[in-house]
């Protein structure tokens, strides 16, 4: 990299501080003596990618060995894309400031549908192929992982291989075992043949995939009996005792979180039937207080933030999340150490830990009771009643909260008008209770907003069979709860419909739908996720323009025999437990908590029953 | 109470780091250094910090200064040795001494001196530099909620001036002590831009290497 004229473009790009690498804790090691190199490419802006856990875990996890090095690559804003464009720069690592090209293995980590166009996006800065069968064994190793691989299928062009699970069990493994193959002078695809027989790795290019008349899939074959049937996802067992992580890299510039984060429990035990990484990270497995106050410890010691998060799907369901609490704030209370909850129950209990932990501000309290009504709530399998949201609020409230949002979700399966009534139903409830108390009681500015979102169906979910409404439908239900609500201090907000709509058609799809993709870049599709980018009418096009339709992938109801692009991935819990939940839904029955009872979801040796 | 102040470099890609980045970078190596720093009181204490004015983005230096007040001090040396481990090669704490009162930076240093580095095909030695009269900059003024383009003469505020030099081919060295007070603060890269258009050279300014060396009082 030419740092004379690096330094002049950042000179000439907003924030240049994105750019620069150099924070505290990063690691840098030097390039060429290191026998692996392996560049973490997170599809969206620095201040995005910084505050991702998994990519610090995977960071430090890889720079712990001796012969890898990791790096890290965001994806340049576009004035620094035009900069790059100019004056015949590829996209470069943070760290050693390399070309991407100069690195063996190039991964991205897929956290959201609305993120593919910018993988591209990335590739093509580095002047890598983003076709899998345009590069060649010159080309760095193209790979992914993370949560939206479970379907790995739509972006299956991209990658030359899959990682399925948890990286903490594998990617060490696949790291050494393609130094190994270079140092023997094997050829891309002959590794890949041997990787595709590791446990948790999928090589696309090795399934055939056949299609019915109708377009549904009618079988996927591999083309080497040596490979697997179906790829399993691969966890961590014993999770007490895998790689913790004692720093973090601490940036420069504001990003979204700026804080220390120990992870209490990986999985979640609550069931929302709408919910994938409910269903994609079990079985739960929690970390013991012991190990969470050392890493904490030395999170503290090395980052020198003042904000300890504990993180989780559902924090508040961590089995000894009151001793851990109660420890933390004996120990640091005197440094100015602020504890936060990113995730809270609909409970009293929940806002009783939140109460001792939040002294000093009352900052906003967010609630996700994501159904108006009990039986859509049932419906979905949101195990919380109107007593529960009542305590609450109510307790809320006592402690000084005043300031309340609300999280619903529309567009849900056997949805009516009176589930969407119930949205501002709760609404008005919370705004009753806060006024409807002896003046002296009543604190603070009330201030009430409800967060609707649009019902995406995702793979590996009970819902995976169920269609997405239309967009109109969305328009016509958020005006609907809208006009419900016509209270000045009760505020209403919502996703875009055109979001969810492409984000659902992604989500479901097939390997063809990597065409969609790739015509929606080609049509000037990038950070899809961000709305001053997104265009609808962009994707409206690619999808003309491959003649994938949304009816297809968004509006039909999918047969119960319908074999599924993503079943390629066994992520262990079974279909027929799917099944199962989706006839619940229809009957509005819950399903218990399985740390109650084992609900018999498919996974086998259950780290919950040992 | 006691009163520090701590002169650091910002050096190499770190000079792209904003002001307030660097303040925020500063607070967490006070923290991690374990001094008894004074908290502001009110609702949402904050460390009792001040800064001398803003580096402008993309300029580096060897003199950036900072106070700092404490409630107890036992080892400044030890303290300051903390704050630099915790700090990063291209900023560290370069020098410290204590503070009477009535000290603040803007009554100790209105100057400051600036180095600039240009590559060049033309011979800028040639250019019969005078920086006395007539140093146009042209900016954007707020008025009202508005903003109008000024142009105005900036030589006033040149306290001194050496060069263009040259040591190595195509490259040539500018240095000139400007003015950075409460008053008036000129900003480096104008500077250089009127320079440019003055002598009508046609270099694009983000090209130049500067670098502030030195504060004064005058």
């Amino acid at each position: 990299m030419d740092k004379f004229k690096l330094e002049k473009i950042l000179k000439k790009v907003d924030k240049p501080a994105r750019y620069i690498g150099g924070e505290k804790n990063q690691v840098v090691k030097d390039f060429d003596s290191t026998p692996l190199k392996f560049a973490f490419c997170y599809p969206d802006l620095y201040e995005i990618g910084m505050s991702y856990l998994g990519m610090q875990q995977i960071y430090y996890l890889i720079n712990s060995n001796k012969d890898m090095l990791c790096e890290r690559v965001f994806a340049p804003w576009t004035d620094m894309a035009d900069q790059l464009r100019q004056n015949d720069l590829d996209l470069y690592s943070l760290e050693s400031k390399r070309s991407l090209k100069e690195f063996d293995i190039v991964g991205f980590t897929l956290l959201y549908e609305m993120s593919y166009t910018t993988i591209l996006y990335m590739l093509d800065l580095a002047n890598i192929s983003f076709r899998s069968e345009d590069r060649t064994d010159e080309d760095p190793l193209v790979i992914a992982g993370g949560p939206s691989s479970y379907n790995p299928e739509p972006v299956a062009d991209f990658f030359d291989l899959f990682i399925i699970g948890e990286a903490e069990e594998i990617n060490v493994d696949l790291f050494k075992f393609y130094q190994n193959s270079i140092e023997k002078g094997l050829s891309k695809d002959e590794f890949l043949k041997l990787a595709g027989q590791m446990d948790g790795i999928y090589v696309p290019k090795f399934y055939d995939v056949t299609y019915n008349e109708d377009g549904t899939i009618k079988s996927y074959d591999k083309k080497y009996d040596f490979l697997k049937d179906r790829i399993s996802k691969q966890y961590v067992s014993d999770f007490d005792n895998t790689f913790e992580l004692d720093k973090l890299i601490v940036p420069y510039i504001e990003t979204v979180h700026k804080r220390n984060t120990v992870e209490l429990f990986r999985g979640c035990t609550q069931g929302c039937r709408f919910c994938q990484a409910g269903y994609t990270y079990r079985p739960v497995r929690e970390k013991s207080v012991d190990t969470l106050l050392k890493t904490s410890e030395n999170q503290l010691k090395n980052n020198a933030y003042n904000e300890l998060s504990l993180s989780s799907l559902s924090s508040c369901d961590y089995s000894n999340l009151n001793l851990l609490v109660n420890e933390l704030m004996d120990r640091y209370e005197d440094e100015k150490l602020k504890i936060s909850l990113p995730s809270l129950r609909v409970d009293s209990l929940s806002i009783d830990i939140l109460k001792r932990i939040e002294k000093v501000k009352k900052t906003g309290l967010t609630l996700a009771p994501e159904a108006g009504s009990q039986n859509m709530r049932d419906i979905i399998n949101k195990g919380i009643d109107m007593e529960d949201y009542e305590n609450a609020i109510k307790d809320a409230y006592d402690a000084g909260w005043s300031k309340i949002k609300l999280y619903f979700m529309i567009g849900l399966p056997h949805e009516t008008n009176e589930d969407l009534q119930g949205i501002s139903q709760m609404g008005y409830k919370a705004y009753d209770m806060f006024f409807d108390r002896p003046e002296d009681q009543i604190k603070g500015h009330f201030s009430l907003n409800i967060s609707m979102s649009n019902f995406v169906p995702k793979s590996f979910t009970p819902f995976q069979w169920e269609p997405q409404i239309t967009i109109d439908e969305m328009f016509e239900k958020i005006y609907y709860t809208k006009d419900l609500i016509k209270n000045p201090r009760i505020s209403v907000s919502y996703h875009d419909p055109y979001t969810s709509c492409i984000e659902a058609y992604i989500s479901r799809g097939d390997r063809r739908i990597s065409k969609t993709i790739v015509s929606a870049y080609k049509n000037g599709a990038v950070f899809d996720s961000w709305s001053e980018f997104f265009s609808f009418e962009t994707w409206e096009k690619a999808i003309d323009q491959t003649g994938l339709s949304l009816e297809f992938y968004n509006y039909r109801k999918r047969d119960e025999d319908e074999i599924f692009p993503w079943e390629i991935i066994d992520p262990l819990v079974s279909r027929k437990y799917l099944q199962k939940e989706n006839k619940k839904a229809k009957e509005a029955v819950l399903t218990r908590d399985c740390r109650k009872n084992c609900n018999n979801c498919g996974i086998k040796n259950c780290e919950m029953i040992r | 109470m006691i009163k520090i102040r701590l002169v650091y470099c910002k050096l190499g890609f770190l000079k792209f780091i904003s002001h307030l980045d660097t303040a925020e970078l500063l607070r967490r190596a006070i923290s991690y250094s374990g001094a008894d720093i004074a908290y502001s009181g009110g609702y949402n204490p904050h460390m009792v910090l001040s800064f001398a004015n803003p580096l402008p983005l993309g300029v580096s230096s060897d003199f950036e200064l900072f106070d700092m007040t404490l409630n107890s001090l036992d080892d400044l040396d030890g303290l300051v040795k903390k704050m630099n481990e915790y700090l990063p090669d291209q900023i560290q704490i370069k020098d410290y001494y204590l503070l009477g009162d009535n000290e603040s930076i803007n009554s100790e240093f209105s100057h400051s001196k600036y180095e600039f580095e240009i590559i060049s095909d033309i011979d800028l030695e040639d250019i019969d530099l005078d920086l006395k009269t007539d140093l146009y900059q042209n900016r954007m003024k707020k008025k009202g909620k508005k903003k109008i383009p000024i142009r105005e003469d900036i030589s006033p505020y040149v306290k001194s001036y050496e060069g263009f030099t040259s040591e190595d081919d195509n490259v040539y060295r500018l240095t000139s002590v400007l003015e950075t007070s409460l008053e008036k603060t000129i900003n480096p890269n104008r500077f250089i831009q009127a320079i440019f258009d003055k002598y009508e050279i046609l270099i694009d300014i983000d090209e130049v290497f500067i670098h502030k060396s030195q504060m004064y009082k005058y």
